[in-house]
């Protein structure tokens, strides 16, 4: 007789065990790996850009791309709704794609693996992806990238670090942004500085603003060592 | 809200693990979770609970989610041992902030039981 209703046709299972060991994450990683690699061979470089909504991600973009030529640069913008960014970045002759998440709180691998095959790759060495501005949910989540940057601004205040530490913790560089603020707002960048060692001590921190365009030099010169450095082409560590 | 697509994600990977091992009344769902994911054990029990009505499937299943502590692995001297929160990310044998996350950042579907 089943235990559950009382029926007799209803057949009990036997109690058992079945061992599954298998990764939430598992989809979206596999499929992460896939691009990154795709990306990999063809000798694109993809830099996952976060931070909160505001940071200043795409003035980023488009400061350093006058430092690395434009012509091989691909753009991936990642906003809820819109296509501003992506026009932004157009207006600089960049190759750019608008992917818009609606209510989705972060990019995924699936959303990018969507998007490549409209985006011109040809000659390119880099793909920039701009993500969902957010402090929580783009943490962790694979996309393809071979380097996390952290857009983080000096309006945010100091304690963003130790309030937010997933983002920061897996960032290889943080841009310190607007920091022509941070007198008017008495940001304490030491604190501030600190803070990120405490949570991820490898990670290299440039300020930068839009009042000295030489800090966006500076995170060029950064992001072409790393892909140099990835593709193990001979580079000079100055 | 955030650990809404976890938990749609998790019953659907649920859903093809009992159809694959031919599993008709799952009872404990068991998930681990580590300490250094971005999801937290209460809201991925609210939303399973909300979320298994619309499943015949899983009306007699119960999610049971062991949360597990990070590790890390020094680079120096190669000890592991437990992070208690992310803000001391140092070895403490030998102080080095040169280390590996090992464990803590996943979130697993370790075994179904039934009966
Ligand atoms: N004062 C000052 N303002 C800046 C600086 N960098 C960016 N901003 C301003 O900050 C605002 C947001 O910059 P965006 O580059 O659009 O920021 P974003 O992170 O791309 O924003 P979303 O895509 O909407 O999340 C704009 O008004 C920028 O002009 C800076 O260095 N100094
Ligand atoms: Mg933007
Ligand atoms: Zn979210
Ligand atoms: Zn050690």
């Amino acid at each position: 007789m089943c235990k559950e209703c009382g029926c007799e046709n209803h057949k009990q299972e036997t109690p058992k065990r079945t061992r599954i060991d298998k990764s939430l994450n598992e989809i979206n990683d596999t499929l992460a790996e896939q691009i990154s690699e795709f990306l990999k061979k063809n000798q694109i470089f993809c830099i996952n850009i976060m931070g909160s909504p505001g940071s200043g991600k795409t003035t980023v973009i488009e400061q350093i791309s006058e430092f690395l030529k434009s012509d091989e640069i691909a753009v991936i913008q990642g906003d809820l709704e819109s296509d501003i960014d992506k026009k932004r970045i157009e207006k600089r002759h960049i190759e750019s794609y608008q992917i818009n998440t609606h209510s989705g709180c972060h990019l995924n691998a699936h959303m990018i693996n969507q998007a490549l095959p409209n985006i011109k790759l040809d000659g390119k060495k880099y793909l920039v992806i701009e993500n969902v501005g957010n402090l929580v949910c783009p943490a962790g989540v694979k996309i393809g990238q071979h380097m996390n940057v952290l857009v983080s601004s000096v309006t945010e205040g100091e304690d963003k670090p130790a309030k937010y530490p997933f983002i920061f913790m897996d960032a290889q560089m943080v841009i310190l942004s607007k920091t022509d603020l941070s007198g008017v707002i008495e940001f304490n960048e030491i604190n501030y500085i600190n803070e990120i060692k405490n949570i991820n001590p490898k990670c290299r921190i440039i300020r930068a603003s839009l009042k000295n365009l030489k800090s966006f030099k500076e995170t060029a010169a950064y992001i072409k060592h790393q892909r140099n450095h990835f593709f193990d082409v001979f580079h000079d560590h100055n | 809200m955030h650990e809404l697509s976890i938990t749609k994600d998790l019953i659907e990977l649920i859903k093809s693990e009992c159809n694959k091992n031919k599993i008709t009344n799952p009872k404990n769902i068991v998930l681990e979770l580590g300490s250094l994911t971005t999801y937290k054990k209460e809201p991925i029990l609210y939303y399973y609970n909300i979320l298994k009505k619309e499943q015949p499937l899983l009306h007699n299943s119960a999610l049971i989610i062991n949360e597990i502590q990070a590790e890390m692995q020094c680079n120096g001297c190669n000890k592991k041992s437990k992070i208690k929160t992310i803000y001391d990310i140092f070895c403490p044998c030998c102080d080095s902030t040169n280390i590996e996350i090992i464990q803590g950042r996943d979130i697993r579907l370790l075994e179904i039981q039934t009966g």
